[in-house]
């Protein structure tokens, strides 16, 4: 019982928050609302009287055409009023409900970019995000669900006080019936509630699959091992999973509506049998029971709507939830206004980071990745990260933009700890090229600067451009630096080269000014002269810059200051590419292991 | 709507009502009863009406009373059962087709999926089917629609005979008339819908990018979502703009409709209104006669307006004709032949376009059990090479040759591969290597021979693991490093006579790079191979050395070889990456 009223209040709240934010986005939804409620009343009862006065009419001695066509010509003009402003306001609530649906996507969509970090490297949160979006859709359909159940509720009402005129008897059969069949689809739904993960998984599971038949980037592995067959068998099993559980959910639905059936027929024959006796004891004359029975017939119709719409409004409920969920949640609280004290002083200094004692696990894992670690990145030292896979060195860039906290220690910029401050100041402080880093689909000037294209600083961007050796080739374009970038959007989008993307993220960074430049594999996907060419506009680019630089190729680090080499969560060793080289066997095995089949005088290989 | 329209419809029904019998007898019975039950209701209560009138016997009136609630129910009780059973079906149908569509899919040449013909048919029929809800309009909307319409328009006749016939010609032309307007409609939305198109795909893109997690780092230290976000809201305010024209007029249109509509209505009533005054009809015949044409006049606008519907999608099902057209590759091979082969290459060509050639008379082969490398700069070409080894795209001009035999489809199966963008599946680790070959090898000789067996044995499930998230929700995340020496193992695991390589190792650290590529020679042991490697020190493993530029092979032969020409492609490359380790070999 208790859960029951629970869920109630919230469905209620939930409502209400969505009300309000519509009448915040569009006055004018309300507008549409009304009038779709009022023509939802005017348009059954006219519908129920029309019969009734027409016969009323023909039962006169002398009826008269003059006074029947009256009644017609004025339905008619009652009818078409209401049922064209009806669809009228319809098609123009459109507009209104696109817009709103928009607006709310804008919400998630600024949320899935400005939340906390850690949460997109938490899968489950995807899946919320999707969930959100889905209650988009739905918008349209529970504004006017919902305007359907007022008028319907408002209708039922007053049937019932007509009705009730014939006989009071009938108010507790009606009452009774409406209760139970409300009953028995709220069971329905809960049971239907139940069956709800199970089809989530199982049609999440089918999309998968059809996503890997449909996109051809499975293609090629998809021929090559000839899973054809078990992507199919596994499609076929999940096909028959749903199968089931739709035949449940279909059961239950069903049985749930043949006692609503049944409880119809207790109605409409109570009605009846009240009539007939009126007809045969009182003299009710044909038009009211006409009247009657049209009352009848369409409270059913209106009850059996309500019912139905009722439970699609619960339904809907948990979409709205969802929505409401995602931007209420914590995960709406975008750093840039959480940790640290809003208006921040600001860092000022050459850029000296520094690491001390910090350790870091990543939520929900048991070990730690970095343990105790103490760094130092003096202020313009280029200082190379180095260690095997899993050691921790992207986990460092990460800590250093601030986009996980160290479960313990603490990391400082020029003496100030790097949470005392305004996040968007300190990341100002940063610049940064990664491996995932791409360009957008706009235009290059705005790929460069990350600004609308009236506020980019022309000067810092041919800057910017010239330090990484691209500004000649932007010229040659013909937009130049307007040219939009992506042929997949743009008839007349042009696409860069591998490494020609790199180097205009490489721009995007010294566009920014930042004094510290982290630099985290930029060249892994490049070949040998286009990762020749990037390491010449790093030296260029770095120069007098803190910079960070992490790359599995360790031929870099002869012009880093200081290499640190990563071990098991720890600084194992740190010091020159030479100092190292000498002193420290690991880090000269991992360079041998490269070095050694470069050697121009010996031709062997390994 | 034109000729062509209706063959696509029924080529298209012709290709899914076989799939599932039982959803079309279901469709069939549901619209039925759907269009016939108001009209039995119409003439039953039309009946006790008349009763009524003329006062008939008690009896009487409790029997007609009886009639109309009794058949109330059991219609009421048999359409429910319909509808449930309709809902079942159709999804089962609806996933056979989906299936049928991924199998032709996965059947396709490669190179004829992934060309921008196909991704068009993607967008313009399969997904607007399958996603976009045309499949349901078909057979929840269109269908019914279109057998309510012929039932009720039969019976109305039959029933009607005796009365007014006529009336049902004004009955037509409001409903052509309605028809010609919603042509006007159709149409502007066409035109909008052009427009709308493009701001969608940008929206889309945008959208994908908010999305995309791997960019949450550069997203986040550049505010990139301030300009994102910017872009967003002047496509969405230039799409409502778009439609609010659009709608605006439509709605304008809607009213007038709907005022045909009543016309047509108390058009009916008043012609019959003048009969009854007259005495010519009872009060009960007026209700049933109204009543049929009313709903006849209904049945019609909606049967009419599936078919504009239907119309104004055709584009949908003829670009799916397009699609089921599409030749698939029927023998894929079956035997995994683990012998090494010879492989050749004789004056291929390949270009996608005509007059735009990626490849042009390349020529080499490579002697079985031997190992080739093959280098070059980014877009020289390397990558179409693997494709067309593996039989994804068919050459130009020339020939690729197996073993002596012109290379086709099932050739495949002479051939394993590690490519540059492969791709692991949300299956477990064991599916994941094991694939379609399980029980040829050893699973765990191959994990340990890319360094992975303890990574896997220490996995909760070990190899009945799920890798990712996307199909079993508590799978294992492999980072991209770890899916690469995955991949590896799967390739070692088909133990193919022929291997290929793309770019193996790009994700590997150092220490693991040099492993594989110190036991290259044992892991490839017997095999013919073509190893394509940004990372020049690795093809000295290799017999020889082929250099791809623009299209054609610049330079072949040993290292050494290749070391002696002077201002050489190969030799320019490799300098570039040993300069920064040169010393080292002094030191």
């Amino acid at each position: 019982m208790k859960k029951r009223f629970q869920s109630l209040s919230s469905v209620l709240s939930n409502y209400r928050y969505l009300l309000n934010k519509l009448y915040q986005c569009d006055h004018r939804l309300y507008r549409v609302c009304f009038v779709m409620i009022a023509a939802g009343l005017i348009i059954p009862l006219s519908n129920v009287i029309l019969p009734k006065l027409l016969i009323w009419a023909t039962l006169w001695e002398a009826p008269s055409l003059a006074m029947i066509l009256g009644i017609i010509l004025l339905f008619f003009v009652l009818s078409s009023l209401c049922n064209g402003f009806n669809n009228y306001y319809l098609r123009r609530n459109g507009v209104y409900l696109t817009n709103f649906g928009f607006k709310l996507k804008e919400d998630i969509q600024e949320i899935s970019m400005t939340m906390p970090f850690p949460m997109t490297e938490d899968s489950g949160v995807l899946d919320r995000i999707k969930l959100a979006k889905g209650c988009i859709s739905q918008v349209q359909s529970i504004v006017e669900t919902f305007c359907r159940c007022i008028s319907a509720i408002v209708l039922l009402v007053g049937y019932t006080a007509l009705i009730v005129r014939l006989n009071l008897l009938i108010l507790p059969v009606f009452a009774a019936c409406v209760l139970l069949d409300a009953l028995a689809v709220r069971r329905m739904e809960q049971k239907l509630v139940e069956k709800r993960q199970p089809v989530a998984n199982a049609d999440r599971k089918k999309d998968y699959l059809f996503r890997t038949m449909f996109d051809y980037r499975f293609g090629k592995d998809l021929r090559l091992f000839r899973l054809e067959e078990m992507i199919t068998e596994k499609f076929t099993r999940q096909r028959d999973e749903k199968y089931k559980l739709n035949r449940e959910m279909e059961g239950k639905r069903f049985a749930a509506q043949t006692v609503g059936a049944v409880l119809r027929l207790v109605c409409e024959a109570s009605v009846y049998l009240f009539l007939l006796a009126a007809y045969l004891n009182k003299g009710l004359q044909v038009d009211d029971f006409v009247l009657y029975t049209g009352l009848t017939a369409s409270f059913q119709t209106i009850s059996r709507g309500l019912t139905a719409d009722l439970g699609q409004l619960f339904r809907m409920n948990i979409s709205i939830g969802d929505y409401r969920g995602f931007v209420e949640g914590n995960l709406s609280q975008p750093e840039t206004s959480a940790s640290g004290k809003a208006e921040g002083r600001q860092i000022t200094g050459g850029g000296e980071i520094r690491f001390e004692n910090v350790s870091f696990r990543y939520p929900g894992t048991e070990r730690d990745v970095l343990c105790s670690l103490n760094l130092t990145i003096e202020a313009g030292f280029h200082v190379s990260l180095v260690g095997l896979n899993g050691a921790g060195k992207s986990t460092v860039v990460k800590l250093i933009c601030r986009l996980y906290r160290p479960t313990a220690g603490n990391i400082y910029l020029d003496g100030q700890n790097i949470w005392d401050c305004s996040l968007e100041e300190y990341r100002k402080r940063l610049s940064a090229v990664f491996q995932e880093s791409r360009l957008f689909a706009c235009s290059l000037a705005e790929n460069i600067a990350m600004e609308e294209g009236s506020a980019v600083d022309d000067r810092r961007m041919w800057e910017a451009l010239r330090a990484v050796d691209m500004e000649e080739k932007v010229l040659r374009l013909p937009q130049k630096e307007q040219t939009n970038i992506l042929k997949y959007l743009y008839d007349d989008g042009v696409e860069f080269s591998g490494g020609e993307t790199q180097r205009l993220c490489i721009a995007r960074a010294v566009y920014k000014q930042g004094d510290v430049l982290l630099l985290d594999e930029p060249t892994a996907a490049l070949d040998a002269l286009a990762e020749k060419s990037i390491y010449e506009s790093f030296s260029q680019v770095s120069r007098g810059k803190t910079t960070l630089f992490i790359s599995h190729r360790l031929n870099s680090n002869r012009f880093c200051d200081k290499v640190v080499f990563l071990e098991n969560g720890r600084a194992a060793a740190e010091g020159s590419h030479e100092q190292l080289l000498e002193s420290y066997p690991p880090y000269r095995e991992l360079y041998e292991m490269q070095a050694k089949n470069y050697k121009l005088k010996e031709g062997a290989a390994v | 709507m034109k000729v062509k329209n209706w063959k696509a419809l029924l080529y298209f029904l012709k290709v899914v009502c076989p799939m599932s019998w039982r959803a079309v007898v279901c469709s069939f019975c549901s619209s039925a009863l759907k269009a016939a039950a108001p009209m039995v209701t119409l003439v039953l209560s039309s009946r006790l009406l008349a009763s009524l009138t003329v006062r008939a016997s008690v009896e009487r009136i409790l029997l007609d009373i009886l009639a109309l609630l009794l058949f109330g129910t059991a219609a009421g009780v048999l359409q429910a059962l319909l509808n449930s059973r309709f809902k079942i079906r159709m999804d089962e149908l609806k996933d056979n087709f989906t299936l049928y569509v991924g199998k032709r899919l996965m059947k396709m040449q490669y190179g004829r999926l992934e060309s921008p013909e196909v991704q068009d048919l993607r967008q313009q029929a399969l997904l607007p089917i399958l996603r976009w809800g045309n499949f349901e309009f078909v057979f929840q909307e269109f269908v019914p629609a279109f057998i309510g319409g012929v039932i009720t328009a039969a019976a109305t006749i039959v029933l009607l005979a005796e009365y007014k016939l006529w009336l049902v010609f004004p009955i037509l032309l409001t409903v052509t008339i309605h028809l010609f307007l919603s042509q006007i409609q159709n149409e502007r939305f066409q035109k909008v819908a052009m427009t709308v198109g493009k701001v969608e795909r940008k929206l889309d893109y945008y959208d994908s990018v908010t999305n995309d997690f791997t960019l949450g780092k550069d997203i986040r230290l550049f505010r990139i979502d301030k300009i994102l976000m910017n872009k967003i809201r002047e496509l969405n305010d230039k799409e409502v703009g778009a439609f609010a024209g659009l709608f605006y007029s439509a709605a304008v249109l809607d009213f007038w409709e709907t005022l045909l509509v009543q016309v047509q209505i108390y058009f009916v009533y008043a012609i019959a209104a003048v009969d009854l005054i007259w005495k010519t009809i009872s009060i009960d015949v007026f209700f049933r006669f109204t009543g049929l044409f009313i709903n006849f006049g209904n049945s019609l606008f909606q049967f009419m307006n599936a078919l504009v519907n239907l119309y104004s999608r055709s584009r949908f099902l003829e670009k799916f004709v397009e699609f089921d057209e599409i030749p698939v590759e029927t023998d894929t091979g079956r035997e995994c032949r683990g012998e090494a082969q010879p492989v050749e290459f004789s004056h291929v060509s390949f270009g996608y376009e005509k007059g735009k050639e990626i490849l042009t008379d390349v020529s080499f082969s490579i002697p079985a059990g031997k190992a080739v490398a093959l280098v070059g700069e980014n877009g020289s070409g390397k990558t179409t090479i693997a494709k067309l080894l593996s039989g994804f795209l068919t050459p130009t001009a020339g020939q690729v040759y197996i073993g002596g035999a012109p290379l086709f489809a099932a050739s495949r199966s002479s051939l394993s591969a590690v490519y540059q963008d492969f791709q692991l599946f949300a299956f477990t680790v064991r599916e994941n290597v094991e694939t379609d070959y399980a029980g040829r090898g050893d699973m765990w000789e191959c994990l340990d021979s890319v360094g992975l067996k303890e990574i896997v044995g220490s996995l909760p499930e070990k190899e009945e693991t799920y890798l990712y998230k996307s199909f079993e929700t508590g799978g294992t995340e492999f980072s991209y490093g770890q899916g690469q020496k995955l991949a590896t193992a799967r390739s070692l695991y088909k133990n193919a006579g022929i291997i290929l390589l793309d770019e193996p190792t790009s994700a590997f650290d150092a220490k693991a790079e040099y492993e594989i590529f110190r036991d290259f020679r044992r892991l490839i042991d017997g095999k013919t191979a073509l190893l394509i490697s940004h990372r020049l020190w690795s093809c000295r493993f290799c017999d020889e050395i082929l250099v791809l530029s623009g299209g054609r092979i610049a330079e072949r032969g040993s290292h050494e070889e290749l070391m002696g020409i002077e201002d050489g492609i190969y030799r320019k490359m490799f300098l570039a990456q040993a300069q920064y380790y040169e010393d080292s070999a002094e030191a």
